[in-house]
């Protein structure tokens, strides 16, 4: 068992997002899927530090979950495996499973929005534990009128907000009146098909629609016991972790690289990851 | 309640009325209403377990309005709450929502209360799902899924990425991007061709590429990132494999005449090195020379140096009919190059481009001159064959060290030519001519930027060797009145040597103060000329001096330019201020010369960029220019530039004076796959000298320069269009031009103005949506009207031309191209001519071979009409193009 606790705290070390044997409740079943593109600005003095990642939107009845498709994907094969015993032959069955599935630091996230209850329940992991923030899901939309656009087939109006330290310039269409979106983005008369800053450094963009009402999906809430903290928090220690992480590799206690370059590149790579979407 | 006459039991409504929404307008008018702020909020409910919350509540002015006042979304208990201020009469409110049926209500434009019970219904979501969205952007870059804009015919990525939209490619290979030419051409990041990325653009297969990246402003000098922005687009072609053999490998043959096309193009490309060899040879009518020669063109202008060969002697030219090149080029042409790029350590890059062509091709035609003169209109009728030889060798070696910390180029080139040419010219009687055209070149280009603090030090050197002895000859001897006193000789030679070292050098200082540049560029060109040409009659030099030229000069330009840049995230500011001091020391060994000409001169110009909002871009230009004529003009002693033309200059300098302005608005929306740009310019030039033309009833024409103060104008106006409809997975792309320009031209001692106006307009669409065809229509309208003293001249030129693709199964494929011309010259016959090519592929499901059928020209077209018109004549042109062929090609597929 010994050599099964190193493992298990070696995998939670390289993705801290990896728990096992997760206590999963069921609290929707999703209607439709969105899946957006989410194209962003690692750094936000360097244009060509965009990363991107796949992200999905289960739309329920009653609420609705943002994750990363990596994400949701990973949820899958715990979800599937929940019943297994946690044993050395456990890991060696997900561990192949999970490969491919990184998922970048800005994207970890589950996040919850309950129309019913308007408010915005943000789940996550990050320097060895589990935090929640509770936000109420209002914003304040400028509707622009007569600004339109087709996108993906989608008769879109404009709309515009100011977030967290950004403009954002919105498209949603009353095609799907279904007031949801990216991240946590909601509250307009139908669904976002665009979402993007006025610096064009957080994009979502949606590129595939489906109705998934025969497919019994559910939306899981992942039972654990989350500090609650505020976003502001949030956003300030994920610029620790990258503060810390970039001291610890940087004092050469973590990792011991094969040369010099690839050391400097890596520190150069950690200290450009100053741009979270929620700025203050 | 109160506001309300008469509140139906909706479920009535929705009884009778199947559609999806029902209109209950129930308007009341309490006279007109007070425009203030409107409150109408109440409960949604529905029915069963179906309760009234979440439903996105809308308040329109009214009913297909895209404007929307204000809207709510309904709570828990089904509640909402509109407060809106508008002054009209009336609102309508529209409830949306998954379970129930859209409900569209009118009310009058009163505070009040509304409760509604809707009606259940299913709502059924249009599924989209976009295989990555063909075209997506990321920051600057917007990048094209190369597979969804592939069609059935489709050999390489050029042929993919002129139908994207957004772009365009010439027919000499170059690309545009929203109406501008490419800075760059890479393939995996990897500037392997420079401007020669034809060859690359047509020879790899689109199989082989996963994208083409539109990389928008640009730097490609990795110092300069982040420092100075671009305002250019390069393009980065993205390989599926990083690294990949590939290329291009087929041999062809047909009838009739014997016809031949092979092309093996190999090629590979991994992170150390890449490689692009070839060799193609053919006598189709495929144009070898657009992968052979360099494009010079950068920023809609001819840039760099002058490394293409001159053209200073020649025979008479037919022109060209204004259909594809493949119908009528005559050739039998060769080209073999290799082009590589090794990478070596510290982001140094190693690089040979080397390139032979040769080519023999023919061409016949008929030519019909009306010269319009005061009294009557002559007109000459001649039937010319022509054969050109062309023969060059172009090699450059390049090495390139491009870091953040250090930028340094150094290129080396050797160009050669061997190039001749010889005509029959048939009128009543028949006239030989032959030219000799070859030239030399050795050019060295050498470049290197060096950070100081945070600023910048480049130097710039360029030198340019070049040596053109070229002659002309026609026999029987022309121009006997002049010089054989009327007698009927033997021969006319004309020789033409020119001799120039070239250099440019200059220094530039880049200092930056975020948002300010500045760039101070001090710098020299020097130029050393030789100018020589003779005249010979049956062999014997003329010493006549009317009929010789032998100049020298040293050119010098001491200039000192400053460009001031401000640039914030949205607005990009420049000015431009550079100062010239040009001096010419000319020594004119047969004639006076005016010896030293001193000029200074200055050429602001203004430039402005602004980015609205990443969807609108707005342009804006003004430039003042101030030009010298080419020394070479200077020449007083005659020169033939045809065997109907004698050719002199007077000494003095040619002075340019004029204004540009230019306005360019664009609109992009890669999302939704729409492209539009709008530009406008117009310019003002006036010359001190004009050009003297004189006609004598034989059709002779002698050119001569006088001093008159003469004025130009150019106005242009286009617009293009372009959008990728992704539920049709088509481009519907429209463009249109119109200029005016206005000149005045000097015509057997008579001044006329000339005035010619052209309107272009050209629409097509591309489909690409069914699994077995595949369509493509253009049409293309241009109207020219031309008005001078002697004429008033319309033309009408049309043209359709489509393809369609259709594939029954995966191994087979037939193509039905044709295109359909019309020209119409007011006065004169229309001429329609329709061509049609067929092709079928094939392709077995075993084996890497392909197979395909070409029958070109189906219905033998063997001549085209062409009319066109210089300032003082009118020419119809009949052309002889290629005629029926049949062609098999076996190709080596991937």
């Amino acid at each position: 068992m010994s050599i099964m606790r190193y493992i298990y705290v070696l995998l939670l070390f390289f993705s801290s997002a990896i728990t096992f044997a997760q206590d999963y409740v069921p609290i929707d079943t999703a209607i439709f899927s969105c899946s957006y593109f989410y194209d962003f600005q690692e750094d936000s003095l360097e244009k060509s530090s965009v990363q991107s990642e796949e992200m999905t939107l289960l739309i329920g009845s009653h609420c609705s979950l943002f994750l990363g498709t990596n994400e949701l994907y990973r949820d899958s094969i715990l979800l599937a495996h929940s019943n297994e015993p946690f044993d050395q032959n456990y890991l060696q069955r997900i561990a192949p499973l999970m490969q491919g599935t990184t998922i970048h630091r800005y994207c970890r996230y589950h996040i919850y929005n309950s129309y019913l209850a308007d408010s915005i329940l943000f789940t996550t992991y990050l320097n060895s534990r589990n935090l929640k923030v509770k936000e109420n899901n209002k914003i304040n939309w400028e509707i622009e009128a007569n600004q339109d656009t087709v996108i993906l087939g989608y008769k879109c109006l404009k709309a515009s907000t100011e977030l967290w330290g950004r403009k954002y310039i919105s498209w949603f269409t009353l095609d799907v009146p279904i007031s949801c979106g990216p991240y946590k983005f909601s509250g307009l008369p139908g669904l976002i098909i665009q979402i993007s800053d006025t610096e064009k450094q957080h994009c979502f963009t949606i590129n595939k629609v489906k109705d998934i009402k025969g497919k019994q999906q559910a939306i899981y809430y992942l039972n654990e016991d989350y500090a609650e903290i505020t976003a502001k928090d949030y956003a300030k220690s994920l610029q620790y972790y990258f503060t810390d992480l970039y001291n610890r590799v940087s004092s050469g206690g973590f990792v011991t690289f094969q040369d010099e370059e690839s050391r400097a590149r890596s520190l150069n790579r950690l200290k450009s990851r100053n741009n979270y979407i929620e700025k203050y | 309640m109160k506001n309300i006459k008469q509140i139906p039991e909706p479920q009535y409504h929705f009884a009778t009325y199947t559609v999806g929404f029902v209109i209950c307008l129930i308007l009341l008018f309490f006279g007109s209403n007070i425009s203030g702020q409107t409150i109408i909020s109440g409960r949604v409910s529905g029915e069963g377990n179906n309760d009234g919350s979440g439903i996105s509540v809308l308040a329109m002015p009214s009913l297909n309005s895209k404007e929307i006042l204000t809207y709510s979304i309904s709570d828990n208990s089904g509640q909402y709450k509109l407060s809106y201020t508008s002054s009209s009469d009336s609102v309508f409110i529209a409830f949306k929502s998954l379970n129930f049926k859209d409900t569209i209500v009118g009310l009058s434009n009163q505070s009040q209360k509304f409760d509604i019970k809707l009606l259940p219904d299913v709502f059924e979501i249009k599924e989209v799902s976009v295989r990555g969205n063909p075209i997506s952007v990321r920051g600057d870059t917007i990048n094209y899924v190369v597979n969804a804009f592939a069609k059935a015919g489709d050999r390489s990525v050029g042929d993919v990425i002129s139908r994207m939209p957004g772009f365009e490619v010439t027919e000499l290979g170059q690309i545009y991007y929203q109406g501008k030419p490419i800075q760059k051409y890479y393939i995996e990041g990897m500037d392997l061709l420079e401007k020669r990325y034809a060859l690359a653009n047509k020879n790899l297969p689109h199989k082989s590429v996963s994208s083409v990246e539109v990389l928008q402003n640009h730097q490609p000098v990795k110092m300069l990132e982040d420092k100075m922005a671009s305002d250019e687009t390069s393009i980065n072609i993205k390989l599926k494999n990083d690294v990949a053999v590939t290329g291009t490998m087929y041999a062809g043959a047909g009838f009739s005449p014997m016809l031949h096309d092979i092309n093996l193009t190999p090629m590979l490309f991994n992170k150390k090195q890449q490689i692009i060899a070839t060799w193609q040879s053919n006598n189709i009518g495929e144009d070898l020379n657009t992968q052979h020669q360099p494009l010079v063109f950068s920023n809609g202008e001819l840039q760099g140096y002058k490394n293409r060969k001159p053209e200073l002697l020649g025979i008479l030219q037919l022109s060209k009919p204004q259909i594809d090149k493949e119908c009528y080029l005559d050739n039998d042409a060769n080209l073999v190059s290799y082009n590589h790029l090794l990478k070596i350590k510290n982001g140094t890059e190693l690089k040979i481009n080397s390139s032979f062509y040769h080519d023999k091709t023919n061409e016949e035609g008929k030519v019909e001159t009306s010269y319009f003169l005061d009294s009557d209109t002559v007109t000459f009728s001649e039937i010319t064959q022509n054969k050109h030889f062309n023969k060059s060798l172009s090699t450059d070696l390049k090495i390139t060290q491009n870091e953040k910390k250090r930028y340094l180029t150094n290129k080396f080139s050797i160009n050669k030519f061997w190039d001749s040419e010889e005509g029959l010219i048939r009128n009543q009687g028949e006239l030989v001519q032959k030219a000799e055209t070859p030239h030399f070149s050795l050019a060295n280009d050498f470049d290197i930027l060096l950070p100081v603090k945070r600023n910048f030090v480049r130097l710039y050197s360029f030198v340019d060797y070049n040596n053109s002895p070229q002659h002309l000859s026609f026999s029987p001897g022309v121009f006997e009145d002049v010089l054989n006193n009327g007698q009927s000789y033997g021969q006319t030679m004309q020789n033409f040597i020119e001799r120039n070292l070239v250099t440019h050098n200059f220094i530039q200082f880049t200092l930056s103060r975020k948002p300010w540049i500045f760039e101070t560029e001090p710098g020299i060109r020097f130029e050393h000329q030789e100018l020589e040409t003779s005249i010979e009659k049956d062999q014997n030099l003329l010493l006549a001096d009317s009929l010789g030229n032998n100049l020298n000069w040293n050119y010098t330009e001491l200039y000192l330019s400053e460009n001031i840049r401000f640039e914030k995230s949205k607005l990009k500011l420049s000015l431009k201020l550079p100062f010239n001091f040009q001096n010419y020391n000319i020594r004119d060994k047969i004639h006076t010369s005016s010896g030293e000409i001193h000029k200074l001169l200055f050429t602001p110009s203004v430039n402005l960029k602004y980015d609205l909002n990443g969807f609108w871009i707005l342009r804006a230009g003004a430039k003042y220019n101030q030009q010298m004529g080419e020394v070479s003009s200077l020449t007083q002693g005659y020169v033939f530039s045809s065997y109907r033309q004698l050719k002199r200059g007077i000494d003095q300098l040619s002075e340019k004076n004029g204004m540009r302005y230019n306005l360019k608005v664009e609109f992009k929306n890669p999302i939704s796959g729409f492209f539009s740009t709008l530009g406008w310019s117009v310019s003002y030039t006036t010359n001190n000298l004009l050009l003297k033309q004189q006609v004598n009833e034989r059709g002779l024409l002698f050119y001569d320069v006088v001093e008159k103060d003469n004025r130009s104008n150019l106005q242009n106006l286009s617009f293009a269009i372009n959008q990728y409809l992704s539920n049709w997975q088509a481009t519907v792309d429209f463009k249109a031009n119109y200029s005016r320009n206005k000149k005045e031209y000097l015509l057997n001692n008579q001044l006329g103005w000339l005035r010619n106006k052209v309107y272009a307009f050209h629409p097509g669409i591309s489909v690409n949506r069914w699994k077995k065809v595949d369509l493509e229509y253009s049409y293309a309208l241009q109207i020219i009207d031309q008005t001078s003293q002697q004429a008033d001249i319309s033309v009408v030129d049309q043209k359709h031309s489509g393809s369609i693709f259709y594939t029954p199964e995966k191994r087979h494929l037939f193509g039905l191209s044709g295109e359909y011309y019309s020209t119409k010259q007011s006065g004169q016959h229309n001429s329609n001519v329709l061509f049609a090519n067929f092709s079928y592929h094939l392709k077995p499901s075993k084996g890497k071979l392909k197979y395909k059928l070409e029958i070109r020209n189906i219905f033998n077209h063997s001549e085209m009409v062409r009319y066109y018109n210089s300032d003082i004549s009118l020419v119809r042109s009949n052309y002889s193009i290629r005629p029926r062929q049949f062609l098999v090609t076996v190709s080596l597929g991937l």
